[in-house]
């Protein structure tokens, strides 16, 4: 006999879950029916939810500049050398215009690596494991 | 499909650019199934029905499905409704977990406007106190009086989710047992279990063609999806 009062742990809950999607499946013609009727439109909802996701996406590009932005001052501030901000620079200005490694010389290429550093740990490409902020 | 919460640091302890990147994997694969039409079309079918269960109304506060699959997305990103997955079947389910307690949430912020009118003349007062549309049935009371004061979300979408598997479960058990269908019982058990190879595992159980069982699966199917409208 089920007890009545209690509570599914999650991965129960999530299988709970998947037996109803399952079953939507045999269904789905059924389903688009019965949302014609409510009026929705399935299509104007993906288009409004994708902008929506766009958007979202815009603002995690703003985001991600002012992070990026800010882990380059306190970088330039630890190191006040005038010649390995210049090589910073020109090393980052040439990486954006597509200039290969071969034109750069050995103190842009070091400089164009800290750059890179910087942009992967904030584009999402870094493999380094997740830390904590502490 | 386990959930990794022992494994990774909740959410508030990432990293900058772990956030980041978390949002942007979660923007990613609701991007995905965002342009699933079939998906789609299950989730707004679910998220319908989840309205009309708890409020019995398509729209709350002027919130529609849509707003609801809405706020699911940004919850997830800003890492209220955290997520510790990988693919899309997993964030699917997140948001299949999450949205009836975002209803519900969305749903306590109704009040009541009261006018009154007093020395100070005729104004609108709102009360605090949660009040339903239609006064609810003795069954829902007792889930009503568990989350009315709920914070941990976690906690919330577990209670709002089980609420919601206790009405369904009880109108699949009613039907399976009308029906005298002792297969689809052990099915529909099977799966919930998460047996791996739930057809063959009932097949073995009973002793029977595994055949029987793909029918009897059938019949389970049409039973949930006439079950599914909490």
């Amino acid at each position: 006999m089920k007890d009545k009062n209690k509570i599914y742990p999650y991965e129960k809950q999530i299988n709970f879950i998947r037996l109803i999607d399952e079953a939507m499946n045999e269904n789905l013609d059924e389903i688009k029916k019965e949302l014609q009727e409510t009026n929705i439109d399935i299509k104007e909802v993906q288009k409004n939810l994708l902008e929506f996701i766009k958007e979202q996406k815009a603002r995690l590009l703003i985001e991600e500049g002012k992070l990026f932005n800010q882990d380059f001052r306190e970088g330039k501030s630890k190191n006040t050398d005038p010649e390995v901000i210049n090589n910073l620079v020109v090393a980052f200005r040439k990486s954006e215009s597509g200039i290969s490694g071969n034109n750069l010389n050995d103190d842009e290429i070091k400089s164009l690596a800290l750059v890179k550093k910087a942009k992967n740990k904030f584009s999402g490409t870094s493999d380094e494991p997740r830390k904590k902020d502490s | 499909m386990e959930r990794k919460k022992s494994q990774d640091p909740p959410f508030e302890h990432y990293s900058d650019a772990d956030k980041l990147r978390y949002k942007q994997k979660v923007l990613d694969i609701s991007e995905v199934i965002c342009s699933d039409d079939d998906i789609m079309i299950k989730l707004m079918d679910y998220t319908l029905k989840k309205m009309r269960y708890l409020a019995r109304y398509d729209s709350i506060n002027g919130m529609e499905a849509q707003d609801f699959i809405q706020e699911s997305i940004l919850k997830t990103v800003e890492g209220d409704r955290f997520w510790q997955g990988e693919t899309v079947k997993e964030l699917l389910d997140h948001y299949y977990h999450i949205i009836p307690s975002l209803i519900w949430n969305e749903l306590k912020k109704t009040k009541l406007v009261v006018t009154i009118n007093d020395e100070f003349g005729t104004r609108k007062i709102y009360s605090d106190k949660f009040v339903r549309h239609n006064p609810a049935e003795d069954d829902e009371k007792e889930i009503l009086d568990i989350v009315i004061n709920e914070t941990d979300t976690s906690i919330l979408d577990n209670l709002i989710m089980q609420e919601i598997i206790k009405k369904t479960e009880s109108c699949i058990y009613n039907e399976l047992e009308k029906n005298e269908d002792y297969i689809g019982l052990y099915l529909y058990e099977a799966k919930i279990n998460g047996e791996p190879n739930p057809h063959k595992h009932v097949a073995k159980e009973l002793n029977i063609a595994i055949e029987d069982v793909r029918n009897a699966d059938k019949r389970l199917k049409r039973i949930i999806n006439k079950s599914k409208r909490f």
